[in-house]
């Protein structure tokens, strides 16, 4: 019997549960499958071929030595074929991470590497390099009374009406333990990402807000030797480079066929956003300071120009 | 590589695309995903480019809408297109 949930949108029918996912209404026409089977050894005509994975318009094959195999295409369906003693966790998380992005750039979705939050003036995203605070910030809104959209992945699409629309992902907050101590938040009872990582999932379903909304704004995160974090708004062509940044795999994206488009998305989404980099100083965070200060400057109405 | 002067032609390579962002032109070299961002004269001169043109035309177009002296403009103009054919956006015949 398989399993189907509501991702980015879409309907997803799987043979593989995925207990990050928010559950959903079984549908005899899934937009997407995650099925096992047969995957296969190579391309027909791969344009990009890399030590462990090959690519084709539309079509991406990935072989992980030890494993598994993995084959994603057309938009539409990720074959699986794990090695029999790879944890079930092990292969969600490739999957629904490395396997998952890139199916959506197949869909042409603009899929970013950031949390988010619905407000009342629209969906705020956060981005920035591992270790920045993406998890971080998203905790702390929470805790204010914001609702979760996306812990790290996140699609985004050109809307006649919206002008952007953000379309949320998992309902989950990935937090490693020190960040944890430094929101005050416990960690027991929490599952682990992987057996001896350090880093925990909490689930949010409860505050997680499903609905596709119009983005609002987007924070880069960044550390530095500052004495005080600060919110400083980017030129356009900064905003088209952290979108750039914040892109998952994006080294497939020429083998998929979707370098151009996705280019020129960058620059109509770069046109219509208001961005931000947000520099605060290494640990410890304040994490009190840092969040009045980006909920005060991401409540302003911010017209794009 | 031909050296570029007034009476050179040139014209645009194939693999680039632009797209505007605000007031810039962001050009993307597809295959090497390589992308660099033009300021508003250089989009106007990579517009103009659109044709296979003589330096020289770019050079008195430019002059024509622009107050800057004969030799300077010449001068810039011919260091930016040295510029976008050493990253193999254009071609000069």
């Amino acid at each position: 019997v398989p399993y189907f949930f509501r991702v980015f949108g879409l309907l997803l029918e799987s043979a593989l549960d995925c207990p990050e996912l928010l559950p959903a209404e079984p549908g005899p026409q899934p937009d997407i499958r995650f099925v096992y089977g047969n995957v296969p050894a190579d391309l027909e005509h791969p344009v990009t071929r890399a030590a462990r994975w090959q690519t084709a318009s539309g079509k991406f094959l990935s072989h992980q030595e030890g494993f598994g195999d993995f084959y994603v295409h057309d938009g539409r369906e990720i074959l699986m074929q794990p090695h029999p003693r790879v944890p079930e966790e092990a292969i969600r998380l490739y999957v629904l991470g490395t396997c998952l992005s890139i199916l959506l750039h197949q869909r042409r979705l603009f899929v970013q590497h950031t949390s988010g939050i619905a407000t009342q003036r629209g969906i705020v995203l956060f981005g920035g390099r591992s270790g920045a605070g993406k998890s971080t910030m998203v905790s702390a809104f929470l805790e204010r009374g914001y609702k979760i959209v996306a812990d790290d992945m996140l699609a985004l699409t050109l809307d006649p009406q919206a002008g952007v629309l953000a379309l949320p992902g998992f309902p989950q907050v990935k937090l490693m333990a020190d960040s944890a101590l430094a929101l005050g938040r416990s960690i027991e009872g929490l599952r682990r990402v992987m057996p001896g990582h350090d880093k925990f999932i909490s689930p949010e379903r409860e505050r997680f807000s499903a609905a596709p909304a119009r983005l609002h704004a987007i924070y880069d995160l960044s550390v530095a030797d500052v004495p005080a974090p600060v919110v400083l708004p980017l030129a356009h062509t900064e905003r088209f480079n952290i979108l750039l940044d914040h892109t998952w795999q994006k080294a497939t994206l020429f083998g998929l066929g979707v370098r151009e488009w996705h280019f020129q998305t960058a620059a109509n989404i770069a046109s219509l956003t208001y961005a931000a980099r947000l520099t605060r100083p290494p640990e410890p965070l304040d994490v009190r300071r840092t969040v009045d200060l980006v909920e005060a400057d991401m409540l302003l109405e911010h017209s794009p120009a | 590589m031909t050296a570029i002067a007034l009476e050179t032609v040139v014209s645009r390579a194939e693999g680039f695309t632009t797209a505007p962002v605000r007031d810039e032109l962001m050009m993307l070299n597809i295959e090497q995903g390589a992308y660099y961002s033009l300021d508003p004269i250089a989009a106007e001169i990579w517009s103009m480019l659109e044709r296979p043109s003589r330096v020289r035309e770019l050079v008195d177009a430019l002059q024509k809408r622009y107050a800057v002296e004969a030799a300077q403009c010449e001068a810039d103009v011919l260091a930016f297109l040295g510029e976008l054919q050493q990253n193999g956006m254009i071609v000069a015949n």
